[in-house]
């Protein structure tokens, strides 16, 4: 068998304490035993070489990635090449911006923590001068990741690896970008209708939703603190914010946020409140009002959403991903709603606290309680849940999102958790008596899910939505300016939820769409409730 | 969800009868094309041979389905689609691509013709068209119109063979394989990967 140069060195260490000149020569031969191997073997080995001349700087990480990119189009499934593909993009990313990288690298050894305050302080001392540049490379690498991810999603049918690790750039290159994950949002529409049982292409859509619902409250959460500037923690976010133009985990969140000074115009800002996505304070601490403004953009997120979820459904009959994304949609929706509800019942408190601790738990628990939710009868949603959620775990990687999440407000978790078990507690009994429902509907949603009566979050929906849509119409951009302020259909609820499945279990032909919309159903009731 | 294939098939006395052909092959590697296409020619062929006049049926081959309508005047079409394409839409297609084909070609030239000699030019635009098919077809009209219960499902290509045929033997006699498919085909049968091309 065939091997590369650098294996006859007797020791692999040693290659690369060999001359520069050496391996320069063996650069060609290298590269063309990489794109020989066609055995896995051969192909481990070759990419142990390319990783140690990248490390070396004799070959170029661009020329590296345009190689993977090659063999992905034959396999489109490696995970070899993904994993070797993150490892490349970290170093790049260490060598645009430095400071970040480092502190990122120390952080990763704890677990992958707390990325924004790493940035930030880092950022402090950065060059403002160099930021447009680095911005505009992370850029263009940022897009150039999604080209390939998307084009190995097309190759193969449910690509989990090609999605997780578009996952893991937009999370590593992007965090905390509202504009890239709208952009992203609205430019896997099409792919998706297009591919309608592709389960990795909607949890993406479901990962968006829940990284824009996140950064989201996130900002509002900002917006309210500083209102309160008697609070310590407070005080510690608005140190924070007036260097978020670097604020931010990577510089390329300041490409959107060019014009730091002057807020964006209405139609062109993406986020919730007319403020920089990174949430500066200038602009915040003007507009102050974040709360309802968020709240609006949130739920026009969930309303689209939903509408494009109903839309397939209809237009193509007996397809369970869509239904299982129905299921993943709604669920986030109702346990934000829970999450709204709670943090403005107990606003008479109004501690940052409190309702900072908010935005976590739709993270945590879409993490903990999707396994929880599929106590619901139906085998093959529980084994898409299981499946992605266990491998997740294996991986390692996508979960950096969640796992992020829970570091970074740790503090709260406990005093969040009280909270949530409290109302659980509270909530059971009354759902109980508002329907027969036995005790598997409270232990079906544990953990703060279940029990909420859906005819009272969909009241308070009502009145949330109607205050806030003539707000709501400048979250989104242009195209839907054109239609008007109100929004096409009536936010989700459950109510609406039940009326939507009957609907299509009175004019659907297909046994199996009969049979997919009847256990979305069972769902809705064992687990949302009554 | 992709079209992969849109053909016109006359249903002679003794065979079938390949009249015009559309084929998007774009998602296959390049050495694969030439065969798979020829496979999808053998598949729509056989497909229209054995179905009777006046059928409407969805055939299902690995993660192909293959929907064929045959008329009562012996003119039939295949369009072969993936697992994920709405079959209603499929056989609005085929409706819609045999009542042109019908009226522009003369029927006097079915059972003699060939894809050289038939002078139709529609099939490219269709095929392209219908990839998205919202955009093609108003599905509401379509979902009025046809009873999906006369759609006859096959689960294999082997339902649609009479007693004792085999799929090999066909393949081996098919005029539309060339010697390099037929050679492809044997050595995937004989790796149990039953055809991977198609």
């Amino acid at each position: 068998m065939s091997r590369g140069p650098l294996q006859q060195e007797p020791d692999r260490a040693g290659g690369q304490q060999a001359g520069r000149g050496e391996l320069v020569r063996q650069v060609p031969v290298a590269l063309r035993a990489q794109q020989a191997a066609a055995l896995p073997a051969e192909e481990a080995v070759a990419r142990q070489g390319r990783k140690e001349l990248l490390q070396c700087g004799v070959l170029s990480a661009e020329k590296d990635l345009y190689l993977g990119k090659l063999a992905l189009t034959k396999f489109p499934k490696s995970p070899e090449t993904w994993i070797h593909r993150r490892w490349v993009l970290q170093r790049m990313q260490r060598d645009i911006c430095p400071g970040v990288g480092e502190r990122k690298e120390q952080v990763d050894g704890e677990g992958g923590g707390d990325h924004r305050d790493g940035g930030h302080r880092d950022g402090d001392r950065g060059d403002s001068a160099e930021d447009p540049l680095r911005s505009e490379r992370l850029r263009r690498l940022l897009q150039e990741e999604m080209r390939v991810c998307a084009d190995a999603a097309g190759r193969y049918p449910s690509n989990y690896n090609a999605w997780s690790h578009r996952i893991w750039v937009l999370h590593h290159l992007a965090k905390g970008n509202l504009k890239i994950l709208h952009d992203e949002l609205s430019s896997m529409r099409l792919w998706v209708s297009m591919h309608v049982s592709d389960h990795s292409g909607f949890h993406y859509r479901q990962f968006l939703l829940r990284a824009l619902v996140r950064e989201l409250s996130h900002h509002q959460n900002q917006s309210q603190s500083q209102s309160s500037s008697h609070q310590t923690q407070t005080q510690t976010q608005q140190q924070q914010s007036p260097s978020s133009p670097r604020s931010s985990s990577t510089p390329s969140a300041t490409a959107p946020s060019s014009s730091p000074s002057s807020p964006p115009p209405p139609h062109r800002s993406p986020a919730g409140s007319p403020t920089q996505p990174n949430g500066e304070a200038s602009t915040l601490g003007s507009e102050g009002l974040g709360g309802p403004l968020t709240s609006a953009a949130i739920s026009e997120l969930f309303q689209d959403e939903m509408e494009l979820c109903t839309d397939l459904i209809e237009a193509y009959p007996g397809h369970e991903t869509l239904w299982c994304h129905r299921r993943h949609v709604f669920y986030l929706w109702h346990q934000w709603r829970q999450e709204c509800d709670l943090s403005s019942s107990s606003s008479s408190s109004a501690q940052a606290n409190g309702s900072s601790s908010s935005s976590p738990h739709l993270l945590n628990h879409a993490l903990v309680e999707p396994p929880a939710a599929t106590a619901s009868p139906v085998p093959a949603h529980s084994r898409l849940k299981c499946g992605p959620d266990s491998e997740m775990a294996a991986n390692g990687q996508p979960m950096d999102m969640e796992v992020d999440g829970e570091e970074e407000e740790e503090e709260e978790e406990e005093e969040a958790a009280e909270r949530e078990s409290t109302t659980a507690a509270d909530v059971c009994p009354l759902s109980d008596n508002i329907q027969q429902q036995q005790q598997s509907s409270c232990s079906g949603g544990s953990g703060g899910a279940g029990g909420v009566s859906g005819s009272s979050s969909s009241s308070i929906n009502a009145t949330t939505s109607s205050s806030s849509s003539s707000g709501g119409c400048y979250m989104r951009d242009t195209k839907r300016l054109k239609r008007g302020p109100a929004p096409a259909c009536p936010p989700p609820s459950l109510a609406a939820e039940e009326a939507f499945v009957s609907s299509v279990l009175s004019s659907c032909r297909s046994p199996e769409q009969r049979r997919f919309a009847a256990s979305y159903r069972k769902w809705l009731a064992s687990v949302i409730g009554h | 969800m992709k079209l992969f294939s849109l053909s016109v098939i006359h249903k002679g006395a003794t065979k079938a009868n390949l009249l015009k052909a559309a084929y998007d092959l774009s998602s296959f590697s390049f050495f694969q094309r030439s065969s798979v296409q020829e496979f999808m020619t053998f598949t729509s062929a056989l497909i229209v041979d054995r179905s009777s006049l006046g059928s409407r049926a969805s055939v299902k081959e690995q993660d192909y389905l293959c929907h064929v309508y045959v008329r009562n005047d012996s003119l039939g079409a295949v369009v072969i689609a993936d697992n994920e394409y709405p079959s209603r839409v499929c056989f609005s297609l085929l409706d819609k691509v045999l009542d042109e084909f019908s009226r522009q070609v003369d029927p006097i030239d079915w059972p003699s013709g060939s894809p050289a000699t038939i002078q139709y030019a529609a099939l490219d635009a269709y095929l392209a068209k219908y990839q998205n098919p919202r955009e093609a077809d108003a599905m509401s009209k379509v979902q009025a119109e046809l009873d999906e219960t006369k759609i006859i499902l096959h689960n294999t290509m082997e339902s649609l063979l009479e007693r004792g045929e085999k799929l090999d033997d066909l393949v081996q006699k098919s005029e539309h394989l060339g010697n390099q498919s037929k050679a492809f085909y044997k050595t995937a049968r004989k790796q149990n990967s039953c055809c991977v091309v198609m």
